[in-house]
């Protein structure tokens, strides 16, 4: 259809009917809809299920693609909503089933032995609350400036710049436990 | 510990990064996502257009984020505008009220809507804005749907109205508004539209709304209206008592300047607005319809013209303080006003025509003057009067108190005098002045918005109202200029002072005489005359030109000597050592042996010699003798005559400096020349003072020659040379300025009786003469002949052009004062002494203070080397004048002229 590669284009292609252009940014973004979802979810299965949802949902939602905002911008903020309303909803669940809170803790003790290289991070993520590690996500994987994460994010750029000394402060106390008594027994 | 830090984040950014899902997750979840997208866009011929007019270039949001979730849109209208239409601003230029048209026309467009996914245009922090799976906060399982799994190809994702959606369980009704759409629609019927959702919905509404939108900004343009003048006659008593009739340019209306407001203007544009279920809107095309003009200013006002009177028609009774008709008539005859047009956008059935003039008159003892004259007149008598009349008295001139003083008869006696006090005539006079200045202040005439509301069914039939605001007309700002409010004053003008006056009776009773008694005058101070000089022997190029622009112009009619200054040759005399040799002889003999020119040499040696007036030819023989020296003679040659210049020719002597000085003051003693003659007689004793402190060494005699006419009391009053600055100085004050009557003078007796004076041998020589007026015609000859005579015996003409010097007489004297190395010189207005003094005709001159200006000239004379003011002393200065030098480019006239010599 065009010659052009660049996201927006492509958005704008894919949202008057261009199949190929919607496989591009398929190809192109759906991991990183998947580490946004991810990050705030915690959880790999329900990230790869809600990054299936968000991306069947796109085509319709690129309908009301102005072109007037950087794609990706866009698409974290969608991913973002999602996983937020995700994670929103699992909260309730929880709540309303006591016994599945255990049930998960016991899946979640299963499955940290059995992928053992995700320890680190969930531990990490663990210590971080939900909105700091949307920022880590935005800021540290996806590279965002504080300005574009804040523009994500819906929330100023010094708020960003605050929350990433937060992200920091709690490394520096995961770390400190870490390297505290028994982190020898660890390594 | 803390600097570790930093690695731990490195850290958890790669250990982010490497977050990828399952290969099987990412296979399923891309072909979720493609089947989505084909059954999004199954429909795609029928809606691509829609998309892609959607995405023009040039797409302007307006408004902002309104309701949710709209199935359906219904419009309808809010808001009427009540507004002056554009066109009765255009044709009200008086009013500065901007209005404009309130039109809005709206089209309804009543289309399918898709229900909207997700809000990405809320913030990440507010209400969820997409749900995906679940309508309450039950723990229910999500309910997305894959695509592939998916039978129906218009709802490629079955979603639920999400939670927190507010309640659209029942259409909200406008409460003010009859949601009845104002117009209809162009496809569908807005009322009953469409209740079956067409697959895969635009999401989106089309609305075409018309509305104004500003092509050139209002602004504001500033006019001159020029001023007004009239030409006054008007009487004048001088001091003598003659009466002289003058006409003066009197300022009746002064020059203004006004600010014209200039309207924006606008085009009017048919919009295609899409306005979408997230309740932004964009325009998506924009036709303009209709433009205006782009009023022009000038054509916008009134034009005001430069009247003479100002009628003002103001409806019966006054109700506005200002007229509420501004009409200015064009230029007219006097008195003439048109009527026409007058009225036309009045409704007033009866009018009071005021006619006012008034006239400001400006000037040394200026009057004012003021004309009123009002009329009732029917609207219909305006308007078929296509002109009436007005005839407003003219100013009254003031009737002549004194008659010409008739020339007495020398044999008439004067019997009796009476004194009789003449009181001041003054005038009552109405004068219109500005009581507040206009003023301008800046308004902001706000945008006309509409209300458009629309009304949109969910699928579940509620219906969601998205209110949009459309702006009809864009805002702008104007100047509001008020104008000046005037106020009627009275003033009392006096056109003629009280004096008393003076009754001269013959033995019959008869009037001889009546002239007004001269008021006591306070005894004037000395430097306080001001006055110029021109060196014409400095410019003999620049002589050359006035001598042939005045002959050839003003007194081409007279016979009026002149010297020829082109190709002046001069003669420096000078001593063996080189110094200048004084008052050497020098004398002109020609082929034929005659005796043509006698002359001597000044301060500085020099003698000028004219080829053309001089009758120069070659072999003329220059013969110079001084009395302590051998003759020395010289031949002039074709070439140096041809040439002119300076010739240099040494004398076997020892020059002595000048050692004595004659100085003669011959002075006008007419009437007209009473406004300085006290104030020059301080001055000259004050020059007397100074050229003597000047020149402690050098003998000074002083002489003086007062002249009036013939018919005075004297002609010519001698005052033989004197050594006795006591006795000069108290003659002199006691001399009077009387007489005269008529303008030329007798100039010629006066020089010729100076000729006469027991001039000494050595002394320098020179002869102030201070006048106002020529000769009479008829002795111009004599007088030309007194000033060669002059020039013979050594004496320096240095001219004084006094109050009001005539171009004759400035001629003359210029040509005297270069005739015999003299230089002119000429009172100037700077000291507002006098009457106006005349403008010379002279090319650069500085004005300083008369007595230093007299003493620099007679000191450069004794000195023979030029005596110039310090800058302190210079109070004006015309031209580039460097040291008597004028710096100009010659004109091309001269260029002809030269060449004719």
């Amino acid at each position: 259809m065009t010659d052009r590669d660049d996201d927006e284009w492509l958005a704008m292609a894919a949202a008057q009917g261009d199949r190929a252009a919607f496989s591009r940014l398929l190809g192109r973004h759906y991991d990183r809809v998947y580490r946004i979802t991810y990050g705030v979810l915690r959880q790999t299965g329900d990230a790869e299920d809600l990054t299936q949802e968000i991306w069947a949902a796109l085509p319709a939602k690129l309908r009301s693609w102005h072109g007037n905002a950087k794609f990706t911008s866009w698409l974290y903020r969608v991913a973002l909503n999602a996983a937020r309303d995700a994670l929103r909803r699992r909260a309730s669940r929880a709540r309303a089933v006591e016994t599945y809170g255990e049930l998960e803790q016991l899946d979640r003790d299963e499955t940290r032995d059995t992928r053992a290289r995700l320890d680190w991070l969930e531990t990490a993520l663990a210590t971080l609350s939900e909105d700091l590690r949307a920022t880590a996500v935005l800021t540290l994987s996806e590279e965002m400036t504080f300005a574009q994460a804040g523009d994500v994010l819906g929330v100023a750029e010094g708020t960003v710049a605050w929350r990433m000394s937060e992200i920091k402060k709690h490394l520096k106390t995961l770390v400190s436990a870490e390297r505290g008594p028994g982190s020898e027994a660890l390594t | 510990m803390t600097k570790k830090t930093p690695e731990e984040l490195e850290k958890l950014t790669a250990a982010l990064k490497a977050q990828r899902p399952s290969e099987t997750a990412r296979t399923t979840g891309m072909a979720a996502a493609m089947a989505a997208f084909d059954a999004e866009f199954s429909d795609q011929t029928e809606k691509s257009s829609a998309s892609t007019q959607g995405s023009s270039v040039g797409a302007r949001p307006i408004g902002k984020d309104a309701a949710q979730a709209p199935l359906f849109a219904r419009v309808s209208t809010a808001a009427k505008d009540k507004l002056m239409t554009f066109s009765d601003w255009i044709s009200k230029p008086q009013t500065r009220v901007m209005g404009g048209s309130a039109v809005a026309i709206l089209l309804a467009g009543v289309v399918f809507l898709q229900t909207d996914l997700f809000d990405t245009d809320n913030l990440p922090g507010s209400l969820p804005p997409i749900a995906v799976d679940e309508t309450d906060d039950g723990p229910t399982e999500p309910v997305v749907k894959l695509p592939v799994e998916t039978p129906e190809p218009t709802e490629p994702i079955e979603i639920e109205p999400r939670v927190d959606t507010p309640s659209v369980e029942t259409p909200v009704a406008p409460e003010d508004v009859t949601p009845e759409p104002v117009t209809t629609a162009p496809t569908l019927d807005p009322v009953t539209p469409d209740p079956t959702p067409a697959p895969a919905g635009l999401g989106y509404t089309d609305i075409v709304v018309e509305r104004k939108i500003v092509k050139a900004p209002a602004r504001v343009t500033e006019r001159t209206i020029p001023s007004v003048t009239q030409t006054v006659e008007r009487e004048i008593t001088n001091p003598d008592g003659t009466v002289e009739t003058i006409s003066e340019i009197v300022v009746t209306q002064e020059a203004m300047t006004e600010l014209v407001n200039v309207p924006p203007a606008y085009d009017t544009v048919r919009e295609t607005l899409r306005v979408r279920a997230d309740g932004s809107s964009e325009v998506i095309a924009s036709d303009v319809i209709a433009s205006d003009p782009v009023p022009e200013a000038d054509t916008e006002m009134v034009e005001l013209s430069a009247p003479v009177v100002m009628p003002e028609l103001a409806p019966e009774p006054m109700m506005a303080p200002e007229p509420v008709v501004a009409f200015e008539p064009a230029p007219m005859a006097e008195g003439i006003v048109s009527l026409e047009g007058a009225v036309a956008e009045s409704e007033a059935v009866y009018y009071e025509v005021v006619v006012t003039g008034t006239s400001s008159a400006v000037g040394r003892g200026a009057a004012s003057d003021s004309i009123r004259a009002t009329s009732k007149m029917s609207r219909e008598t305006v308007g078929r009067a296509r002109t009436s009349e007005y005839s407003a008295a003219p100013p009254p001139v003031p009737s002549a108190i004194y008659s010409e003083p008739a020339p007495a008869p020398m044999a008439e006696r004067v019997a009796d005098v009476e004194t009789r006090e003449v009181p001041p005539v003054t005038k009552e006079v109405e004068r219109r002045v500005i009581k507040t200045p206009a003023a301008t202040v800046e308004r902001t005439v706000p945008a006309v918005t509409k209300d458009v509301v629309v009304d949109i069914t969910n699928v579940d039939g509620t219906v969601t109202q998205i209110t949009q605001t459309v702006i009809v007309q864009e805002a702008f700002t104007e100047l509001v200029t008020t104008p000046p409010v005037y106020e009627t004053v009275v003033e009392t003008v006096i056109l003629r002072p009280g004096s008393t006056e003076i009754i001269e009776r013959d033995i019959d009773g008869k009037i001889i005489r009546r002239r007004p008694k001269p008021e006591p005058q306070p005894v004037p101070q000395a430097g306080l005359l001001t006055a110029g000089d021109y060196d014409d022997v400095l410019n003999p190029t620049l002589y050359k030109t006035y001598l042939d622009k005045t002959l050839q112009g003003p007194l081409r009619d007279r016979d009026l000597p002149y010297v020829d200054a082109n190709r002046r040759i001069g003669l420096r005399i000078v001593d063996r050592d080189g110094d200048p040799l004084p008052f050497a002889t020098v004398s002109l003999r020609g082929n034929n042996g005659r005796l043509d020119r006698v002359l001597r040499t000044g301060a500085n040696g020099l003698a000028y010699l004219y080829p053309a007036f001089d009758d120069l030819e070659a072999g003329t023989e220059i013969r110079i003798t001084s009395p302590r020296a051998r003759t020395v003679r010289k031949t002039l040659s074709r070439s140096e005559i041809r040439k002119g210049g300076e010739i240099e020719i040494e004398m076997r002597t020892n020059a002595k400096s000048v050692q004595q000085l004659d100085l003669l003051l011959t002075l006008d003693a007419t009437g007209s020349m009473g406004d300085e003659m006290r104030y020059l007689q301080r001055e000259l004793q004050s020059i007397l003072n100074r050229v003597e402190d000047a020149h402690p060494g050098i003998d000074i005699r002083t002489g003086l020659i007062v002249y009036r006419d013939k018919g005075d009391d004297y002609v010519v009053r001698e005052i033989p040379f004197t050594s006795d600055a006591q006795a000069f100085r108290e003659t002199l004050a006691k001399q009077r300025a009387a007489g005269g009557g008529d303008t030329p003078e007798a100039m010629h007796t006066a020089m010729e009786t100076g000729l006469q004076m027991d001039w000494r041998e050595d002394a320098l020589k020179i002869n102030l003469l201070v006048a106002d007026a020529p000769p009479h015609r008829d002795k111009i000859a004599q007088t030309w002949a007194a000033g060669e005579a002059s020039r013979a015996k050594g004496i320096h003409i240095v001219p004084l052009a006094a109050s009001g010097v005539d171009k004759s007489a400035e001629f003359l004297m210029r040509a005297m004062a270069q005739l015999t190395g003299g230089r002119f010189l000429f009172l100037t207005d700077d000291s507002g002494i006098g009457n106006p003094h005349a403008e010379p005709s002279v090319d650069c001159y500085i004005v300083t203070k008369l007595d230093g200006l007299v003493t620099r000239v007679l000191s450069s004379l004794i000195a023979g080397e030029r005596v110039e003011p310090r800058p302190g002393q210079v109070i004006r200065s015309v031209g580039d004048y460097n040291a008597g030098v004028c710096e100009v480019d010659a004109p091309d006239d001269w260029i002809v002229n030269t060449g004719g010599q």
